[in-house]
């Protein structure tokens, strides 16, 4: 009698905590990212690390290296759970914009290659932003972009790189062995 | 006129070995006070009590052409050379000058350094595939693996392409014992180590 009303207390608890209680967040594996989020960034579940809930819409977190800075935008290559690594994508920030680098608040501006950044594409929608330094701060999410290098048009120049001063040094001992002869000439002739 | 001519031959010459002396004296002199500027800027002194003007003019000097913005070191062949933004004359004589139109170290893409043959870069003719080649900035360590080494026409541009993947590009001329502007010069390909390759 008593392991049974005891039965009923916790089946009623569980329903009725499941119609009260609000959804568990979804974890990388279960959630419903949108068509269109999986067009733009196929490989979403594997570098996607947790999903959290910010200002009321579920957003993945990935995890990546920083491989290249640009004008109002970096690029990162996302982890992989096998260690390999993504496609470079391409994220847009502000000039601004500081995230945690090392524990310390980083102007976007000082970013270096090889620092260990932190996104978050949002599940709904095809957007990402930079995580915040500061976690109370609203995402600036932006179109999440086609993943491809991020190579740039290459204006370089071959460097001349053979210094003048060996030729200065040999020309300006050739006169010295020049003016040492005629001077001894001179010498000799004189005497 | 015969003492004219043998005057003139004797101020030429001295003054071209002096003006080879003065280079040598600033090459040392100028390579030795980058390294150390650039040491003491990596770790920059305390600043919490200064004024807001003072901070700037001091972030300002950093960013002087005159001052190394990294320094390129390869233990292999125990090289330790400032390298300078640019590679005019006087960079390239104090040390390494960063090639115009490619990659930075912190930025990404392909980043070019150049040296003289006959200067600091003399001692690439040693290095070989898989040494270690390191990139200190201001703001960070940068540590690159050496995949090819090349030997290319001096006009072949294809080693200053960007790429994709950062890396480093050392540059220099080749024969490393030629007098004049060498035909060729020697390329030293390095990819980037990421910290969880090493």
């Amino acid at each position: 009698m008593r392991r049974s009303s005891y039965l009923s207390i916790i089946g009623v608890t569980a329903v009725l905590g499941g119609v009260g209680a609000p959804a568990l967040a979804a974890d990388c594996a279960t959630a419903q990212f949108s068509q269109a989020v999986l067009d733009r960034f196929p490989n979403i579940r594997a570098v996607c690390s947790e999903v959290i809930t910010k200002d009321g819409q579920e957003y993945a977190v990935v995890k990546g290296d920083l491989v290249r800075t640009g004008t109002n935008a970096v690029y990162m290559k996302f982890k992989l759970a096998d260690g390999t690594k993504s496609d470079t994508r391409k994220i847009e920030t502000r000039p601004e914009f500081r995230v945690q680098i090392d524990g310390k608040p980083t102007s976007v501006r000082n970013l270096a290659v090889g620092q260990e950044l932190t996104a978050y594409v949002k599940v709904t929608e095809p957007v990402m932003a930079l995580a915040p330094a500061d976690v109370s701060e609203p995402l600036a999410s932006y179109p999440i972009e086609e993943a491809g290098p991020a190579m740039a048009a290459s204006t370089a120049e071959m460097p001349m790189t053979a210094s003048p001063m060996p030729a200065v040094a040999g020309l300006g001992g050739l006169l010295l062995a020049f003016a040492g002869m005629l001077t001894f000439l001179r010498i000799r002739r004189a005497s | 006129m015969l003492r004219w001519s043998e005057a003139a031959l004797w101020i030429s010459g001295a003054a071209l070995c002096s003006l080879f002396a003065i280079a040598q004296a600033d090459s040392a002199l100028g390579s030795t006070d980058a390294l150390e500027e650039f040491a003491a800027s990596v770790n920059p002194p305390d600043q919490t009590l200064w004024a807001q003007s003072r901070v700037r003019d001091y972030q300002a000097a950093q960013q002087s052409p005159t001052k190394a913005i990294a320094v390129l070191t390869i233990p292999s062949l125990k090289l330790e050379v400032p390298v300078f933004d640019g590679e005019d004359e006087i960079s390239l004589n104090r040390g390494a000058g960063l090639v115009a139109g490619m990659g930075k170290p912190d930025s990404g893409g392909n980043v070019g350094i150049a040296g003289h043959r006959d200067g600091y870069f003399r001692a690439l003719k040693d290095i070989e595939v898989g040494d270690l080649i390191e990139v200190r900035t201001r703001v960070k360590m940068h540590r690159y693996r050496v995949t090819a080494i090349d030997i290319v026409d001096k006009a072949d541009k294809r080693r200053l392409a960007d790429t994709d993947e950062p890396g480093v590009t050392l540059i220099t001329c080749y024969p490393f014992y030629y007098l004049g502007n060498a035909p060729q010069r020697y390329i030293v390909a390095a990819t980037y180590e990421w910290p969880s390759d090493s």
